[in-house]
């Protein structure tokens, strides 16, 4: 275990180095820098050069990337947002917790309402609630998510009025865009599950379960359930790490203060300090993800078991 | 059997999809109403800070004047009248001017607001506002001194046609210096001006909030209550998507919103409880020649394709015709504009355009499309993603077409296209400006400004040399006439074929009384008062 610690912790370094160093670089040949988005349009190529030497923008590639790279290692500093002049690792956090909140939120309630269905569609294949389930989980998968945001907003909000259109705060700023988000998701889960469910259902070693003498619900829960699970741990973890990254779509209809919207605007801005912290965050997360879904395999599959770890 | 489930499979996605969309129809209600006394306005984009002096944005436009107060305020009909400073007195030579201060004006901190902190407001705008717009109008103040308590002396080098118009603008606001030394770097997210209203609280990426000034007694002239503003807090919600902002006014989240989309003004005009206010931002939009690259670096040329441009059908097809046809360079609300410059316009006339291009020496192929030298005629149309410039690009597209002239769409975000056309990497350009000032044509047509701001590559001496006239012109009279004979001059050089001017307008719901509207679109809270709709 110690032993595999290591070597993810070690790749986790790589692949940051690696990261950090691919965003500079793409950012470098992206058209306009910071000093362009600051001084706007207008400004005369004096107050451009000012600026740009004011923000280092005017150094080669490499020994912006060589600062970076020292102030982060160091002092564990991320630097300053080359706009607003606030910390890297403040904007970023306080975005973060947002994105962490909405993403939860919506993960549970794709993992709960997909597996459920997902399970009363097995009970009867190709019975009517079983049609009826995957008729609207593919709507789920193919509806795009800004029309079904705007569908949600005129019906909850305008229509009916339960709920707020904008803004967050109380748990009622929460449900539209956990909805959205969780849709396309609840409707993956389901089907997955329900394929998942319908392999294992008819497999061997269910068959001997049965045919031993276990009670029905004990081979639904120790060797059904437990197994068709496994291929809906590997889709939530990857599913969960895209959400975490933050989902700009959803964010800006909804005005949710998430990562997404932050990472999007320092694009637009040439922000390069925010895009990097936020570029690395996501890297982070995908890191610790991958590496909690190897586990919870490990403990659900002996077969991959202490093998993996 | 399986044709069966697929027709139920059918039946159940559509029954599903019904309801979801009967649901979203039909008459909507209203919820949550904000509590009386507040006002609330959408925001498109979250000002990076609030420090006049940093970088500028839409946001900062928006939220400064509320929190600062500048030493004049500039009318709707662009003249200027007294606000912190309450007379002034220009030098015959117009190298001095002399602001006498409005006393027992203090800061949100309490400081009082005299000479030496309006020197230090521009001492600090000089030192630190290079990323500003204003930058040029500042950097032309040789030097301020405080004469007495209550008189601050500006000092020129030259005459600044363009300072008053620079002193009003809401980066121009008086700061409080004491408020600038405890907060530091921080000033920006702590802002202490003299204004209306201070800041309450900031919740990043979701509302800024600012709350009532208590000793507020120095109103600007254009409203009624020089006094604190009746209402106690003004909330500004970012809101980044425009179909949000409209729906979160009709669901009584917003009560003020910024609108330029034709489709979203119209389906605000059938609106109830919303009254509709036009604004003037000084906007032109323009078709700019990238005039030192071939063909287009011949006058004939440009003259053609800007003959080919139907205006009318532009207004009409891509604006739902919510917008002004311009002929002249400058927005017909900035002083120098004259509507008789109508008569110099280029027109739309195809017949003309095709003689001009023969002229030019082209010759019409097969197909239709003009060639000189084995050259075809036509290139890219550049232009930034903001709606409705697609639209409007795809309607000149096809009346260039219509005349044998084969253009590519270009679109970029914002800043790709100042790049791109900075470095003069196009053909053509569809592009914009809001200005509050006739100098306008400077910062875009002048020679010294060709790889910065100047974009179209035009050059012309005679215009450079009457531009920079009238910029150290004091006399209106005389400045305007100077703007009317050089735009003769850009129309028959036809670097730029302007277009139109599009409707602003901004939404307010009737529970929101007595708001101004001032000049470049500000919405003036001081008389405003929340009644039950």
């Amino acid at each position: 275990m110690l032993h595999f610690l290591l070597r993810r912790l070690a790749g986790t370094v790589i692949v940051l180095a690696v990261v950090s160093f691919l965003t500079f670089a793409l950012l470098d040949l992206a058209p306009g820098d910071a000093a362009d988005a600051m001084v706007g349009e207008y400004a005369s190529a004096a107050q451009l050069a000012t600026v740009r030497c004011e923000l280092g923008l005017d150094a080669p590639l490499s020994s912006r990337y060589l600062r970076f790279v020292s102030a982060a290692i160091l002092h564990g500093d991320l630097g300053r947002s080359l706009i607003s002049g606030r910390q890297v690792s403040e904007l970023v956090i306080e975005r973060f917790g947002h994105t962490v909140t909405l993403a939860m939120v919506a993960l549970s309630l794709s993992l709960v309402v997909g597996t459920l269905t997902g399970i009363a569609a097995v009970a009867k294949p190709r019975g009517h609630l079983d049609l009826a389930v995957m008729s609207v989980t593919t709507l789920g998968l193919s509806l795009p998510t800004f029309w079904v945001a705007l569908l949600l907003i005129m019906a909850f909000s305008l229509r009916l009025g339960w709920l707020p259109v904008v803004g967050a705060g109380g748990p009622a700023h929460l449900v539209l865009p956990a909805m959205c988000l969780a849709f396309p998701t609840t409707a993956m889960v389901a089907r997955l599950m329900r394929a998942s469910l319908l392999d294992v259902k008819s497999a061997d070693y269910v068959r001997t379960a049965h045919a031993k003498g276990l009670a029905h619900h004990q081979v639904w829960r120790d060797h059904i359930l437990r197994n068709g699970l496994i291929p809906v741990i590997t889709l939530l973890g990857l599913y969960l790490g895209r959400l975490l990254g933050g989902t700009f779509i959803i964010e800006t209809i909804f005005g949710w203060p998430g990562l997404g919207r932050l990472v999007v605007q320092a694009i637009l801005d040439r922000d390069f300090p925010v895009i990097v912290g936020a570029v690395l965050l996501i890297a982070i997360i995908y890191q610790v993800l991958n590496f909690v879904v190897d586990v919870a395999h490990a403990r659900l599959d002996p077969r991959v078991g202490r093998g993996a770890l | 059997m399986v044709k069966r489930s697929f027709k139920s499979f059918l039946r159940f996605a559509f029954i599903f999809l019904l309801a979801l969309t009967l649901l979203a129809c039909g008459p909507f209600q209203r919820s949550g109403q904000p509590s009386d006394g507040v006002v609330i306005r959408a925001l498109t984009s979250e000002p990076s800070g609030l420090d006049p002096h940093g970088p500028p944005g839409s946001g900062q436009n928006v939220l400064l004047p509320y929190l600062f107060d500048t030493l004049v305020f500039r009318d709707v009909d662009n003249t200027y009248k007294p606000f912190l400073a309450e007379s002034w007195e220009v030098a015959p030579d117009g190298k001095t001017i002399t602001f006498q201060l409005r006393e027992g004006v203090t800061f949100h901190d309490g400081t009082p607001m005299d000479a030496q902190t309006v020197v230090f407001t521009f001492e600090r705008f000089k030192e630190k506002g290079a990323k500003n717009p204003l930058a040029g109008g500042i950097m032309d103040i040789a030097s301020i001194e405080a004469v007495d308590s209550h008189t601050v002396r500006f000092h020129f080098d030259q005459p600044s046609a363009i300072f008053f118009g620079t002193l009003s603008m809401p980066y121009a606001g008086i700061l409080s210096p004491t408020a600038v030394k405890e907060a530091g770097d921080a000033f920006a997210q702590k802002p202490v001006g003299t204004g209306p209203f201070k800041l309450d609280q900031w919740e990043p990426g979701v509302s800024i909030t600012l709350v009532r000034n208590p000793d507020y007694q120095w109103g600007p002239p254009v409203v009624q209550n020089q006094g604190p503003p009746h209402i106690e807090k003004a909330t500004f919600k970012v809101i980044p998507d425009a179909a949000t902002q409209l729906a979160a006014l009709q669901a009584g989240e917003v009560d003020v919103l910024f609108v330029n989309q034709p489709g979203q003004i119209l389906r605000l005009r059938e609106e109830e409880n919303v009254q509709l206010t036009e604004t003037t931002l000084n906007t032109l939009i323009y078709l700019g020649f990238n005039c030192q690259k071939a063909p287009f670096d011949d006058v004939r040329v440009r003259q053609a394709l800007a003959h080919a441009v139907n205006k009318t059908e532009i207004i009409e097809t891509a604006l739902s015709g919510l917008g002004q046809e311009a002929f002249a360079p400058l927005a017909s609300t900035l002083p120098g504009f004259d509507p008789k410059l109508k008569e110099y316009e280029l027109g739309y006339d195809p017949e003309k355009a095709e003689v001009l291009l023969a002229e030019a020496g082209f010759t019409q192929d097969a197909d239709g499309v003009w060639v000189r030298r084995d050259e075809k005629l036509g290139g890219i149309l550049l232009t930034s993603t903001r709606a409705p410039n697609e639209a409007v690009a795809t309607v000149m597209q096809s009346q260039f077409k219509a005349i044998g002239v084969p253009i590519e769409i270009q679109q970029l975000d914002a800043r790709a296209v100042i790049k791109t056309s900075t470095e003069g990497d196009y053909d053509l350009l569809l592009w914009r400006y809001d200005w509050n000032d006739a100098d306008v044509l400077n910062i875009y047509l002048s020679s010294d400004r060709i790889r910065r701001t100047n974009r179209v590559f035009y050059s012309n001496k005679t215009v450079d040399e009457l531009l920079e006239r009238a910029m150290h012109e004091m006399d209106q009279q005389a400045r305007n006439q100077i703007y009317i004979e050089t735009q003769k001059i850009i129309l028959a050089e036809a670097p730029w074929q302007p277009l139109y001017t599009p409707l602003n307008v901004l939404a307010i719901r009737d529970r929101v009384e007595g708001a101004v509207i001032g000049s470049m679109g500000r919405v003036l809270l001081n008389d405003v008062r929340v009644v039950e709709e």
